[in-house]
Parts: C-alpha cells; structure tokens; sequence
C-alpha cells in the first residue's frame, strides 16, 4: 500500500482528525514535513483527560491534574490558526473557572458552533455572559454548570440542540432560555431542579427526552415533535383543550415513558413506530387502557416495542386485556418485541397473566415479527408453566426468533 | 416493502469501469452528488460517476441501501456501519474518497471515525509504518517538534 493519507482533501483529512483527541492530533505534526502543520487548521478541538498526562486518580493530586490540561489548552489555542467549529472538554478534573472563563471567551469570538462541556466533579461551573450572546452556537451540550443569564437575553438564534446535565438553573431562566431558541429542535435536560413544574416553548422541537423530578411538564406548541422520552416521577399535565396541542401528538414516531406518565396521556399517536413503557405497573387500569389505545391506534406503523412491566394481577386488567383478542387489528410492521416483567410479589405465578396475554395477542398479529424476547425475573417455580404457555401460542410470524430468560440485572431503561 | 403495487422508478449508474448498476431511485438519491444531477436533470437515463470503479460501487449500494430502510432501528443501524467499517485500510480510503465524491456524509464520517480509531493512541512510528508515510524530517528537526509538544508524545500504547 501507498501512503494514502497524506495527500488526501483537507475536508477528509479534517474529518479524520477532527474524530481524534487533540493531543493525537497534535502528535501528527511530527510524522512527516507535510504533517507539521496540519493539526493547527483542525476545524474541531476535543480535550479529554488524556491531554493532561500524568494523571493521578489522586484527588488531592486534581490542582496538578487541571494544571497539566490548562497549559494544553492554552498552548492548542494559541497555535491554532483558522476556525473552530467544535470545541469539546471532557475531564475528570474539577475546572478552574478562570481558565475557563478565557477560553470559553475565545471560542465564542471565534465562532464556536458546538460547544460541549463534560466534566461532572465539583461544583457547578458558572457560565460567562459572554456565551450567552454567541449567536452563531448551534449545538450546546453542558454538564454541571450553573447559569445566570443576563436579564437582556438575546437568546441563542441558530442553538438547534441543547443538553443539560445536572446543571443548576432557575425556573423562569430555563424557560426564557428555551423560548428564546427559535430554531431548537432537540432538547435534552437530565437535572433535578428545585422547581416541579416546567412550561416548554419551542416550535420547532422535535425531539424531546426529560429525565427529572419534574412533577408536571406543559408542552406548548410543539407541533414538530417526533420523539417523547419521559422519565420523571410526576404526572403527565397536558393541555388537551386546543386543538394545535392535541395535533402535537399525532406526528410521534418514538415514545418512551415512564407507565405512570400514560395516565391521561393523549392516545392520538397514530404514527409510533417505536414504543417503549418502564416499569409500567398491571395493576393501573388507566395506565394499560391508555397503553392499549396507543397499540390498537398505531398497530399499522409500529416497528418495536419493548415493555418492561411489574406484574400484578387484576381482574379488570386481565378482562381489558383479553377483550384485545376481539378487535381486529394487525401489527404489519412489528418487527421486535420485548417484555420484561417483575412481579409485584414474589412467587404469586397469576401476576403473568396480563401480561401472557399481551404476548398471545403480539406473537397472533404480528407477521412479519423477528425478534421476541421474554424476561423473567426468577421465579423456580413457574418457570415451567411459564413456558408451557408461551409455547401453546399461536405465531403468525414463521421466522421469529423467540428468546426466554431471567432479567439480566435490574432494568435500566434507556438500554435498549 | 415486497408488497407495494406502486411501481418503482429505477436509475442507472455507469461507473468508471462502464458497469451499469441498476437501482431503485429513492437508494440512489441519498448520495446528495446524485441527487443534484437528478434534481437538475442534467442527468439522463444513465447516470455517469467517472470517479467511482464497480468495486466501490457494489459495497456502497450494500451500504445505501441498508440505510434508506427506516424500520431498522438506530442501534442495528449501528451495528451495520460498525461492521461495514471491518475492511483494509486501502478499501477503506477508496470508499472515503467516493464518498466525499458522491457525497454521503454518514458513510464518510463512519469511514473517517474507522481511520481516526487506527491512529488513535498510537506512536508516529507505528502510524507512519501503517500508513506507509515517509518521515522526511532530519534527527535533529524530529527532536525539536517532539520537545515542542512533549505532552503529546507521552502515554501512548506500546507499539
């Protein structure tokens, strides 16, 4: 082989290096004379702990561990030349907010579009004003700071994704912050706040994924919304009374939610493709009937579901479920299914019940079905007649791929 | 969908080594090269890509068409690109640069990420050997760029 990569486009040259840490990136400058310099044009700059070497897990070595990744930083930003797109620091070291503070305000002069910050030890960082008139930034993804904005926010006017981890932030500076984002379409915050209810303003979200103590969120207008993930131990409020909201639901394509959230949750989705419920408890009449109306609705779009249920057995429940048999609708493009269930108590093999006939109703309308798999939390004793049951049901897919095991270890669900 | 009576409209794509390769649009139309010559319509029946030899040609199409598949979830999309990626280096920088030419940029940045994932915490020595580039530099100028950015240089694997 000939030396391909030295005399490829910058573009691709750019592309390949921009994946790399900086500090391989500036290692490159020594591997021939047309390398000396190309690291200095990089369009992206990503530090990592690596950049700091030596390292100590020491925490009381961490002043000396900030040192080395300070000067690194420093020497990098005075040697680059040209734009930098992309900026990315993700350490281990608790940050010294005037270094910070300096670089972040060199960035922002130079344009910066993406700006990430990971670095989850010690207290929160307190953002600069100065990034908070960046107008070019569109994509901003913050771990463990703190905010203040200034009161004349302008607002961020091309910010298209924003993420915020375990950030401290005042409700009224959130939502201001948010709606003065025209543009954003994802949003991402996995804080807990000291304010329960949160109203968000953004018409042209499409993504949206809260992992908080939240009690009650408000969507307002977001027509444009695609993707759900709710997991927040409050209810679900959502104004159900004009008509712009309830179109909100109806373009969903990926819903992933707490069970509790289904109460009173808009059952309009007639374009999910993929559903997944945690820990979605059997014995919530409201919650499964929410849950089956969202089924039977987008039975002809749907392509995976995953169900991770505590099991319980009721009456009523087991009646709704059964009465499913009865309706005439097909999952035609259902393609992966899983169910995990825990019982709600020990040993008692009723609270499958529900749940077998969720699966009887899947595996019977499902042809073009490829994958199901069946979790149990270990339960010795109806393991057999688990199975015996399973098996006794009638498959209207002929390649599906079955699989029945013990829950690995307790459900995390954003796993899958 | 094997079922759908709506009768698909097909292109053709001749490649530099004059093989023609037949395939549905809605596949083809994601290389956006292609799609700006369709767009404009200077393109006729048969679509001309002198930069791309049948070889590529044949593992792009597998890649394209895996990707205008919408049912397949985010994390099988995954695991395709990441076995796609499993080839040479030399195929590698023949599909990076067709690629940029066709200009697919999810394939580009999956075959970029496979290049950058070879240099990643690598000594220049064992770099220049698997890229096979010449080091041009003197003892004494290695030296100096080395002392330069020290930091760089330490912790990396062993070769």
């Amino acid at each position: 082989m000939s030396d391909r990569i030295s005399d490829l486009p910058w573009d691709i040259l750019d592309n390949i290096l921009g994946h790399l840490p900086i500090k391989d990136a500036v290692r490159t400058s020594i591997l021939s004379r047309k390398w000396r310099y190309k690291w200095v044009d990089l369009s992206k700059v990503v530090v990592d702990n690596r950049c700091g070497v030596p390292y100590f897990e020491d925490t009381d070595n961490d002043w000396l561990n900030w040192d080395h990744l300070a000067k690194v930083v420093y020497k990098v930003l005075l040697a680059h030349r040209g734009q930098i797109d992309k900026f990315v620091l993700s350490t281990q070291c608790v940050v010294h907010s005037s270094d910070l503070d300096c670089w972040i305000a060199f960035l922002c002069r130079n344009g910066v579009k993406e700006l990430i910050l990971d670095s989850n030890r010690g207290i929160e960082y307190k953002l600069p004003s100065c990034l908070f008139s960046c107008q070019q930034l569109s994509c901003l993804r913050l771990t463990k700071c703190s905010f203040v904005t200034p009161l004349e926010l302008n607002g961020f006017s091309n910010l298209v994704s924003l993420q915020m981890e375990s950030c401290i932030v005042q409700k009224e500076v959130l939502e201001n912050l948010i709606s003065s984002c025209p543009i954003l379409e994802t949003l991402k915050l996995f804080c807990s706040c000291d304010f329960d209810h949160l109203n968000i303003r953004a018409p042209n979200l499409k993504s949206l994924c809260i992992s908080s103590n939240f009690m009650s969120i408000y969507l307002e207008n977001c027509v444009h919304l695609t993707e759900l993930c709710l997991y927040m131990s409050g209810n679900f409020n959502m104004p159900l009374d004009t008509v712009p909201l309830l179109g909100f639901v109806s373009h969903l394509e990926r819903l992933d939610l707490y069970g509790h959230l289904l109460n009173g949750f808009p059952v309009a989705c007639d374009n999910l493709k993929f559903l997944e419920l945690s820990e979605i408890y059997f014995g919530d009449l409201d919650a499964i009937s929410v849950f089956l109306s969202l089924l039977g609705r987008s039975s002809s779009n749907l392509k995976a579901l995953c169900i991770s249920a505590i099991g319980v057995f009721q009456q009523d429940v087991y009646e709704l479920m059964t009465a499913q048999n009865q309706l005439s609708y097909c999952f035609n493009q259902l393609q992966t299914v899983k169910i995990s269930v825990r019982c709600h108590e020990e040993d008692d093999i009723r609270c499958w019940k529900s749940e077998l006939e969720l699966i009887r109703l899947v595996l019977a309308r499902s042809p073009v079905l490829e994958k199901m798999l069946v979790e149990y939390k270990d339960q010795e004793d109806c393991d057999r007649w688990l199975m015996r049951e399973l098996l006794s049901f009638e498959r209207a897919s002929a390649k599906l791929l079955f699989q029945y095991s013990s829950i690995p270890r307790p459900f995390y669900p954003d796993e899958w | 969908m094997a079922t759908t009576t709506t009768e698909t409209k097909m292109l053709t794509l001749c490649t530099s080594d004059k093989q023609q390769f037949q395939i549905e649009e809605t596949i083809a139309l994601q290389a956006v090269t292609i799609r700006n010559m369709v767009e404009d319509e200077c393109a006729s029946n048969v679509i001309p890509l002198p930069n791309v030899n049948s070889k590529i040609m044949i593992q792009i199409i597998e890649y394209l068409k895996k990707h205008v598949d919408s049912s397949v979830s985010k994390e099988d999309m995954e695991k395709f690109d990441s076995a796609f990626v499993e080839k040479k280096l030399s195929e590698i920088f023949d599909i990076i640069l067709a690629a940029n030419y066709l200009n697919i940029k999810n394939l580009l940045d999956i075959c970029c990420q496979r290049v950058a994932d070879v240099m990643k915490n690598k000594s220049p020595e064992w770099v220049r050997r698997t890229f096979n580039i010449v080091n041009d530099f003197t003892a004494e100028e290695e030296a100096k760029i080395r002392k330069e950015h020290e930091w760089a240089f330490e912790g990396v694997d062993e070769d």
